[in-house]
């Protein structure tokens, strides 16, 4: 049955001109073959990645430096983080008589798919990023997520922990363990900055935990004052940034920073911990060559006026968190539009947007002087309107546009020269929409 | 006015806290007591007008019952005393007589069960005496065996998917599954808590709130199938 469906997902792959975007010859040689992610061989290094936050980008650094440096890779980068995705990235890292190839995979997984896919692809590293609070309909609380990643955790994987996170830190009790880390910086806070904060309380006596810093969010360094309980030493530990000379030091090593925000220099640094661990040389060379990773932030000029767009995932409180505390850090005075309806449960049959995650979420970022302007978009308008009052906006700063495209009406062109739009992943056309209209008005 | 939160250091899940601070935008002269779970509770030396508890992971579900256990006959009296309890999310199956195999507080009959398999988020839409009440689900859980009903359900799911309330209330005890934060998201049954703590201030930013509230009471009210589960 294996090579039936092996054959199959290889013949269906070429034939549609091997179209990244779907996932269907995987599908097919599970349909054929449910065993397909064992049996199919896999290369002698296989590096599984998941967590909340930053997976996809983990898995592009792995990639990418991993090429450069002259590995052969196959990956699901372009596909899906389930079953199938992988089942076709496995594929394509073997020959029709199921020889591997490659030498090395880079497997992102969905947290919720562990058991799914680790106890049958069993990984050399399995890389976790960190644990937060999501979007809840689907992933509820990090103590339900940590136990569907322990569910497909193999015994004889090695684990890549995040120290500063002491949710997902403490994943795979029987483990073998590498700890990554970020030593304390400028930038980090005494007490914490953000309403979320997934763990508060020590997880051994339920003492209040006594945190020395804050990164962001729970990420920091913490002991509970009873028990003793604390971070994990990190093996990989990161010690300073330089965002001037665009720098960053790893156990005293330097490597070029290819991406600003704390929520990316962790990628990177996890990247180049998992690639030391495997022995790739000139990490820092390859990372220079790099094209310029995408980001989730455009900048448009308009005449005198800068337009910065700046997406973020709606529905997931630390995305959006992240993306208003970019916002609050943008220098200057600004102005300030927020459309994060959720398109899909609107459309969704017997169904509306369960908005609690308004209130996870820091719209207090947004209460400081230098936000001249707020404009609130969308059906849901009003639920903001109440949030962004709570956070502390003055309500004379507050409009509301409840069609997405006529925000442009609310901003005050002449007084400004900076507006920043912060919207959902699928509402980048609806921003760009805007982007236009105020090109055609400052015209 | 006194308001204690109960273990709020892991009872804080999905925003559910702006209910209290929501109450303290519109009663600025209130004192909040935020009592942790190794602290004994305030309810047990002083007069409180209020205690709130909200949603929390299930771990902790059972580390507040074992907490909440010697105080349990002082609870039920405070009950009888017309003492203000607002409860949300899953923290009300702490108030119940089990949860799974797990003895919970005993104060009402309702027994918990959970289904991690099944993660249940809805819309709802009830009605509690005259008022219309709106909010969000998003629990493992369900309850069962309940005599003391709080919101008629009008679209949504009860405090099981067969039942026609939602939530539980017995003289001032107010606990309902619904998430949102409730007073937020609920400005006529906040303005009829404010009555009941005997408190006639006008709530927060009442305009924009009422809006919000009308829009979606609105839509809730014009679905014409049941919400999806």
């Amino acid at each position: 049955m294996f090579f039936i469906s092996l054959w199959l997902s290889k013949l269906y792959y070429f034939l549609t001109k091997r179209r990244a975007t779907t996932d269907k010859s995987g599908i097919l040689a599970r349909k054929i073959d449910p065993n397909f992610l064992r049996h199919v061989k896999k290369p002698p290094i296989v590096i599984a990645v998941t967590g909340t936050n930053g997976k996809t980008t983990t898995c592009n650094f792995l990639v990418d430096i991993l090429e450069k440096s002259g590995y052969k890779v196959t990956s699901n980068r372009e596909g899906a983080n389930y079953p199938a995705g992988v089942s076709k990235a496995l594929m394509r890292g073997v020959t029709v008589f199921n020889k591997s190839v490659a030498d090395v995979a880079v497997i992102e997984f969905d947290e919720l798919s562990s058991k799914e896919i680790l106890p049958f692809i069993r990984p050399t590293y399995t890389v976790v990023t960190n644990l937060f609070l999501d979007t809840m309909k689907r992933n509820a609380h990090t103590d339900f997520v940590f136990g569907k990643i322990e569910e497909g955790l193999p015994e004889d994987t090695a684990l890549f922990l995040n120290a500063d996170d002491l949710i997902s830190s403490q994943l795979g009790k029987n483990n073998k363990k590498i700890y990554y880390g970020i030593g304390r910086l400028p930038s980090d806070t005494e007490t914490n900055q953000s309403l979320v904060q997934d763990i508060r309380v020590c997880p051994v006596c339920y003492t209040p935990l006594e945190f020395e810093y804050f990164h962001y969010h729970h990420l920091g360094k913490a002991k509970c004052p009873s028990c003793g309980f604390t971070n994990p030493e990190p093996k990989y530990l990161l010690t300073r940034i330089d965002y001037d000379k665009k720098e960053i030091t790893i156990n005293g090593d330097n490597y070029v920073l290819v991406n600003e925000g704390l929520f990316n220099i962790y990628n990177e640094l996890l990247a180049i911990s998992v690639l030391r661990e495997i022995g790739v040389k000139d990490i820092d060379k390859s990372l220079k060559s790099l094209e310029v990773v995408r980001t989730r932030y455009n900048r448009t000029q308009i005449k005198n006026i800068e337009v910065i767009s700046q997406m973020a995932k709606g529905q997931n409180p630390i995305a959006v968190s992240r993306a208003l505390d970019y916002v609050k850090n943008v220098k200057g005075p600004k102005e300030v539009i927020i459309i994060l309806d959720d398109v899909y449960d609107r459309k969704a049959a017997n169904h509306s947007e369960v908005m609690s995650w308004l209130y996870d979420s820091d719209f207090e970022a947004l209460s400081g002087d230098n936000v001249k302007r707020l404009i609130l978009c969308g059906f849901r308008a009003y639920d903001y309107k109440v949030r962004a009052l709570l956070a502390g906006v003055k309500e004379e700063k507050i409009f509301v546009s409840t069609e997405e495209t006529e925000a442009y009406k609310y901003l005050d062109l002449n007084g400004t020269d900076k507006i920043v739009i912060v919207h959902d992943i699928y509402l980048n056309k609806k921003a760009d929409e805007i982007i236009s209209k105020i090109k055609d008005v400052v015209k | 006015m006194k308001i204690e939160v109960l273990y709020s250091e892991a009872a804080n899940l999905y925003g559910d806290l702006f209910n209290i601070k929501y109450l303290e935008q519109t009663l600025p002269e209130a004192q909040v007591i935020c009592t942790c779970l190794n602290d004994t509770p305030a309810f047990v030396r002083e007069k409180v007008d209020l205690i709130y508890m909200g949603p929390m992971m299930e771990r902790f579900q059972e580390v507040v019952i074992e907490k909440l256990k010697p105080y349990k006959e002082k609870i039920k009296e405070l009950i009888e005393e017309d003492t203000v309890f607002l409860i949300t999310g899953n923290a009300l199956e702490i108030f119940g007589s089990k949860i799974d195999g797990t003895e919970a507080l005993g104060i009402f009959e309702t027994t918990a069960k959970r289904d991690f398999s099944k993660h249940h988020n809805s819309c709802f839409i009830g009605k509690f005496e005259d008022m219309y009440i709106v909010g969000f689900k998003s629990q493992f859980g369900q309850s069962f065996n309940n005599s003391h009903p709080f919101i008629k359900v009008v679209n949504g799911y009860g405090i099981n998917k067969e039942d026609e309330f939602e939530g539980i209330r017995y003289r001032n005890f107010f606990g309902t599954y619904l998430i949102g934060p409730l007073l937020v998201y609920n400005p006529p049954f906040t303005e009829y808590l404010l009555k009941v703590l005997g408190q006639d201030a006008e709530i927060a930013y009442k305009d924009s709130v009422y809006k919000a509230y009308e829009i979606r009471k609105e839509e809730y009210l014009g679905y014409t199938e049941k919400f999806r589960g």
